[in-house]
């Protein structure tokens, strides 16, 4: 009997041990990425339940075994345990029928037993166990000698002819397949036991399960799920059931992908009536697939988007180019030993290190170093590309493969200063504590490009502060360490907000997937999803999005709500799908300046090329007219674009012996600018559309089929800083003239008429001595060179020049302003004389400082002066005495008040004022008297006006 | 005073040297207390200012001669701050509205309205008006001239306006018809010869007949520009010689290169070089219209009879572009290329009329 079972499971066993994941790390999806529907999923359901029971070897022979125990134990276990069984069988039964539909093989007695079967179990545990038990093994024993063998002819029949078909693709078939005879089996012993017509009776006595037989599928599905529940909490599967489920559903997307690689390159290689016949081959496999007589494809299913249906899953799934997955994964390995403790084993880190550096030249290379706390130097991985590469994907797979839980922030999420410090606090630093084996966090940021720079400081000081509080221990739990990966994405790493992370990270650079990998992915997906198109059309399409996947598939999907097959003159005539993409600036440039290749377009195949407007002829005046038309409207920046224009069409190889064409290019520059300048001044930008027509000319007049070597156009930059910086000049110089020089001045006047002959007039020669040596008609020019520079407010001021040496330059520098490069060079003054220039310069000021300072003070010490000189002969030094200030009597002047309006002072003001005059002046009437010095010399002491030193 | 054209320039309108009997006049108005709006203008050298300033001490006495440099500032309706530099005495402010670019508009409507509400104080010594100096009105925009004519009359009480300006063609009629236009004309090479002379004399220098004449012809009747060149002689070479060189401007010369490489060869690799050209001109603040007019003249000197007229008609085209224009390099290249392809084909008929 023993024997018999296991050859009777065998088939199945080798089946599960297939299942048993090949990889020690198996990425659990993503719950929204899982791409099966409701509608599949009530299937699989009952189909993973087989392989749920697989760590316990078998599950028929678990319930086999162990039906009995449990019976006897409990009536409620057992009964649960009863339903479980009963809702397995009936689903083997169902898949059953599918499995053998092709086959055509019809049991009429199938679509009644099962309901059966968990009754006549019943029936029989009430009864006495040993003797049916008896029974039974002699019942398998006779109807596995008679009926059996004939259907299971058949069923291996029938897989050997799909196994020739699809070779792995129909492993699940198979295991239905066993599934089935394993039910046929039992089913048997039990229809012999319970009689048809007694159902109902057999069951009225047990009580509450009178309503099994009604089928119900609401309470069958409650009782299955109350079932999985007792299972799980009570442990019987080492590995969470939800966990399995997922694996082998994973196996299976990876067949079926395997599977429909190799048909598509066959496809590839045939005509369109194998391709025919392949989908249709295609369709009976998803109608098996799906149960009975259900629709092709379910509602539901349309409802999902393809570009999460069909999101790669595994890390061999993804598109993007091998290096950088590589570049990636490897950084994300770096962080292994901070993160799980593992050893990164130095011999394969090398070897790794010695691949990459073969592989990659373009790549960043990843520092494998490790700091003191054990990180990679460089915390961040920045992953920049266009839209649509698959840089986000790549994130999260990478990161789940390497066994990371993956927690995602992207423009959705408020990115404020506070909110992004506490998330990625809360991501870096928290772990899940559900669930058995929980994953460490690691946090990708997306789309970083558009956060705000303040929240990017954020992320930078919690990367750059863990390098300054690195002497904690070794593992020791910081809060403050960043001691998990950060990936972050971005569509342009430029952005001035990254560029101090740009620093910190690991730049890794999107190259655009290549078309025909693209394509064959494609291919794969409107494979199943019966969409007819073949290999041009979905080149074609590739090219149309510039290769961004995201964009392919939504058109796919878009284009098969519509219609039901793609071709190429769909493709074309689409406006969905195209992206108006900004081409560079150069690129369009390029266009512009270069003949359009006679286009082979190798797209086209027998079939469209019977269609006139196919034909796309892009020598055509009218196609190039239009194509430079769209490819410079689409760019926008027509400033920019003219500019570029303008400096590089004279380097275009053309003829134009009378320059004619020179000319017009001129005239409708002349008429852009015009226009432009209408458009800014009047804000009219109804005249916008006339702009990029330039172009056209441009490309007409001077496109050659080798294009000039582009410039990107600074000279009107230049010209416009070189301009501010004169006119800055100039300005300084005038605002600080001597008023009566200023006003007959303006800036154009100063610069056409008065700074050239005025740059010559202030570098006399003058003989190289002492000025004191000076004859007075020289001290007489010095003083009047100095007199100008002062009026026109310049000097000179001494300059290190980059050799290192000192020179003395105008100050504001004229000569920059005023001289002009290849002009004969005008006579300079030596070192030395500008330097005594300058002196000269800042003495003749300060003079004038003072003069104007003492002016007022002269006026007032004068009076005092006059008064001295009245005493008459001088007193010898030691018999001068200090008077007191004679009191002027206030009543000599009348006391006015604000208004002018004299104040007459009452008698008693007068007296009080008077009172104390005598007593002072007795004070210093003897003959000795002391003076005392400060310091220590006895030094004169004289007041020194800075002009005598001078 | 520093410079011989600011040292020597006369103060009063007696001492004027040429345009005499307007001088005068002048002084007539003025004198009759009837003093108008004035509308001076004509090229630049010719004395304006001179006899602007001339006029004010007239008026004023020497009290205008004490002048600062002030900077006030403005506010645009849409908050933008303009500062703008005025030179201002007690009896009068002068400025130049056309520094504040776009909105020169809200430069006058603001500074004439502080000026005019202020009554001048001792009205019994002193007229009693203020006078506005604006100079260079053919630069203001249309919205700024429009503005002005306005004001002008309604703060004619308190204030006069002295507008200075190179040509009226660009001043809009309306103001045009409120001012009594005052037409300085350049100096003869004569008189510039004459003033030459003098003011070397008054510095106790010997001047060569020739050389002033010299320097006159070179000055393109530049009143100004012929003392700076004078001056410039002096710092070159003194005693001076007949024959002494003058030392043109460099951008002059820059561009009467450019002009000559036009004309020796067309083809678009000289259009390069002529173009790296124009860009130098332009970055050393030289206006494109002036750079037009020297082009213009020097190319229509290799020019002769049918093709003169062609060269300057198409010259008048491009002008008139650019100054609708904002790049003045598109349409100075443009005026090249034009010239270049006139050019061309005229000598190739030429060539093939030989034959």
């Amino acid at each position: 009997m023993d024997d018999e079972f296991e050859l009777q499971y065998a088939d199945e066993i080798d089946a599960l041990g297939d299942f048993e994941p090949p990889e020690e790390i198996i990425s659990k999806p993503r719950r929204s990425l899982n791409f099966t529907t409701p509608n599949q999923k009530s299937k699989t359901d009952k189909d993973d339940e087989n392989e749920g029971l697989v760590p316990l070897k078998s599950p028929q022979e678990h319930l086999n075994g162990s039906t009995l125990d449990i019976i006897s134990d409990a009536g409620i276990t057992g009964r649960s345990v009863f339903g479980q069984r009963r809702d397995k069988k009936r689903a083997r039964d169902d898949e059953f029928t599918n499995a053998l539909e092709d086959i055509e093989m019809e049991f009429v007695e199938d679509e009644l037993l099962p309901e059966i079967v968990p009754v006549s179990k019943k029936a029989k545990l009430s009864g006495s166990i040993a003797a049916s038990k008896s029974e039974i093994l002699d019942d398998i024993d006779d109807d596995l000698s008679s009926a059996t063998p004939e259907v299971m002819k058949k069923i291996v029949n029938a897989r050997q002819k799909r196994n020739t078909r699809h070779g792995q693709l129909d492993i699940i078939p198979d295991v239905l397949l066993t599934a089935s005879v394993d039910y046929d089996f039992e089913r048997k012993r039990i229809h012999r036991r319970v009689p048809s017509g007694d159902f109902i009776a057999v069951t009225g006595y047990e009580g509450e399960r009178v309503y099994m037989k009604l089928k119900d599928e609401a309470t069958l599905e409650k009782e299955y799920i109350s079932l999985k529940k007792s299972i799980k909490s009570s442990q019987l599967l080492a590995v969470p059931f939800e966990e399995l489920r997922q694996q082998v559903e994973d196996e299976r997307q990876q067949q079926l992908m395997a599977e429909s690689e190799r048909v598509t390159s066959e496809v590839r290689r045939q005509l369109d009536t194998d391709l025919d016949i392949v989908e249709g081959d295609e369709r009976e496999i998803e109608n098996e697939g799906l149960e009975g007589t259900g629709p092709p494809v379910p509602a539901d299913e349309q409802r999902s988007l393809w570009v999460e249906k069909y999101t790669p899953r595994r890390y061999t799934d993804l598109l993007s180019e091998e290096n950088v997955n590589r570049t990636l994964l490897h950084w994300l390995r770096l962080w292994d030993y901070v993160v799980f403790g593992k050893e990164i084993s130095l011999k394969t880190k090398e070897k790794k290190a010695v691949k990459e550096n073969k592989k990659k030249k373009f790549q960043p290379q990843v520092l494998e170093e490790l700091d003191k706390l054990n990180r990679p130097l460089q915390k961040i991985a920045m992953l920049s590309g266009p839209p649509g590469l698959g840089k986000t994907t790549l994130a999260h797979i990478v990161a789940t493969h390497a066994g990371y839980n993956v927690v995602e922030m992207n423009a959705s999420d408020d990115r404020s200063a506070d909110v992004f410090k506490n998330k990625i606090e809360a991501a870096t630093q928290m772990k899940a504590v559900m669930g058995d084996n929980p994953k460490p966090n690691c946090l990708i940021i997306d789309e970083i490009d558009g956060a705000p720079q303040a929240a990017i400081n954020v992320l930078l000081n919690f990367v750059k502060k863990t390098e300054t509080q690195a002497p904690t221990k070794k593992n020791k739990k910081d809060g403050a360490v960043l001691l998990r990966p950060v990936i972050c994405i971005c569509n342009d790493q430029y952005v001035p907000a990254l560029r101090q992370l740009r620093q910190n990270a690991v730049i890794m650079n999107f190259p655009p997937t290549e078309t025909t990998k693209l394509a064959a992915r494609l291919y794969e997906v409107i494979r199943m999803e019966q969409f007819k198109a073949d290999m041009n059309t979905l080149l074609a399409l590739c090219e149309k999005t510039d290769n961004d996947i995201r964009s392919c598939l939504n058109t796919l999907q878009f284009v098969q709500r519509r219609f039901k097959e793609l071709s190429l003159k769909t493709i074309q005539n689409l406006s969905v799908g195209h992206k108006d993409s900004q081409k560079s600036l150069f690129s369009v440039w390029y266009e512009i300046f270069s003949l359009p290749r006679v286009k082979r377009n190798r797209f086209l195949s027998v079939r469209d090329i019977s269609d006139k407007d196919l034909q796309v002829n892009n020598t055509s005046p009218t196609a190039r007219f239009w194509n430079i038309i769209s490819v410079v409207q689409s760019a926008g920046e027509y400033e920019k674009l003219t500019q570029g224009l303008f400096e590089n069409y004279l380097e275009c190889r053309f003829k134009d012996p009378h320059m004619e064409g020179v000319c017009l290019a001129n005239e409708w520059l002349c008429f852009t600018d015009v226009i432009n300048q209408h458009i800014n001044h009047m804000q009219d930008y109804r005249l916008m559309p006339y702009l990029p027509y330039l172009s056209v000319i441009f490309h007409f007049l001077f496109a050659a089929s080798v294009p000039p070597k582009v410039q990107y156009p600074h000279a009107q930059f230049e010209a416009f800083t070189k301009v501010s910086k004169c006119q800055n000049l100039v300005n300084t110089m005038m605002s600080d003239m001597t008023p009566m020089v200023r006003k007959f001045l303006n800036q154009s006047i100063t610069l056409l008429e008065v700074l050239p002959p005025l740059t010559d007039i202030i570098q006399p020669s003058f003989r190289p001595v002492n000025t004191q040596l000076y004859s007075a008609r020289e001290k007489e020019d010095l003083a009047q060179l100095i007199r100008i520079m002062i009026a026109y407010n310049m000097t000179y001021h001494q300059e290190k020049t980059a050799d290192g040496q000192y020179n003395y330059i105008l100050d504001p520098n004229m000569e920059e302003v005023v001289r002009f490069p290849g002009m004969k060079q005008h006579r300079q003054l030596t070192y030395a004389t500008k330097q005594m220039i300058a002196r000269e310069i800042e003495l003749e000021k300060m003079r004038r400082g003072e003069a104007s300072r003492n002016r007022h003070q002269e006026s007032m010490e004068e009076k005092p002066e006059n008064e001295n000189l009245k005493k008459g002969p001088l007193i010898p030094n030691h018999r001068q005495k200090l008077q007191a200030k004679p009191i002027m009597k206030d009543e000599d002047k009348p006391i006015r008040d604000f208004f002018g309006r004299v104040i007459i002072k009452t008698s008693q003001d007068i007296k009080d004022s008077s009172k104390d005059l005598p007593e002072n002046r007795n004070v210093l009437k003897t003959d000795i008297w002391f003076h005392f010095k400060e310091g220590f010399s006895n030094a004169v002491r004289r007041n020194v006006k800075v002009q005598d030193f001078i | 005073m520093s410079l011989w054209v600011d040292k020597h320039r006369p103060t009063s309108l007696n001492k004027l040297d040429y345009h005499k009997d307007q001088a005068s006049r002048l002084k007539k108005l003025v004198q009759s207390g009837d003093f108008p709006h004035l509308l001076v203008y004509g090229p630049s050298g010719s004395g304006k200012k001179t006899r602007i300033m001339c006029l004010l001490r007239e008026l004023y006495g020497s009290g205008v001669e004490k002048l600062r440099i002030e900077q006030n500032s403005f506010t645009t309706p849409s908050k933008k701050k303009i500062e703008i530099s005025t030179i201002s005495s007690n009896y009068h402010i002068e400025v130049n509205p056309s520094d504040a670019g776009n909105s020169d508009r809200v430069v006058i409507q603001e500074l004439i309205k502080t000026v005019a509400q202020v009554n001048q104080l001792e009205t019994s010594t002193q007229k009693e008006f203020k006078v506005v100096v604006l100079t260079e009105v053919d630069r203001l925009t249309k919205d700024a001239q429009h503005a002005l004519r306005r004001t002008m009359e309604k703060y004619m009480a308190t204030c006069r306006l002295i507008l200075c300006c190179n040509s009226t063609s660009k001043v809009i009629p309306a103001i045009q018809s409120r001012c009594l236009g005052v037409r300085v004309a350049a100096p003869t090479i004569e008189e510039i010869s004459q003033i030459l002379l003098s003011t070397c004399k008054k510095e106790g220098l010997n001047l060569p007949l020739d050389l002033a004449k010299k320097i006159g012809i070179k000055s393109n009747r530049n009143l100004r520009r012929a003392l700076l060149m004078c001056e410039a002689c002096r710092v070159q070479q003194y005693p001076f010689s007949p024959d002494q060189e003058v030392a043109e401007p460099d951008w002059e010369l820059y561009l009467k290169e450019t002009a000559s490489m036009i004309v020796q060869q067309q083809s678009p690799q000289r259009i390069i070089e002529v173009r790296a050209r124009l860009y130098e001109l332009l970055t050393h603040c030289i206006p494109p219209d002036v750079i037009m007019k020297g082009l213009l003249q020097e190319l229509i000197a290799n020019c002769d009879g049918q093709l003169k007229t062609e060269v300057v008609q198409n010259a008048a085209y491009y002008e008139h572009r650019l100054q609708l224009g904002q790049k003045a390099i598109y349409h100075l290249e443009a005026f090249v290329a034009k010239f270049m392809a006139i050019y061309k084909r005229f000598f190739e008929e030429g060539i093939a009329d030989l034959f």
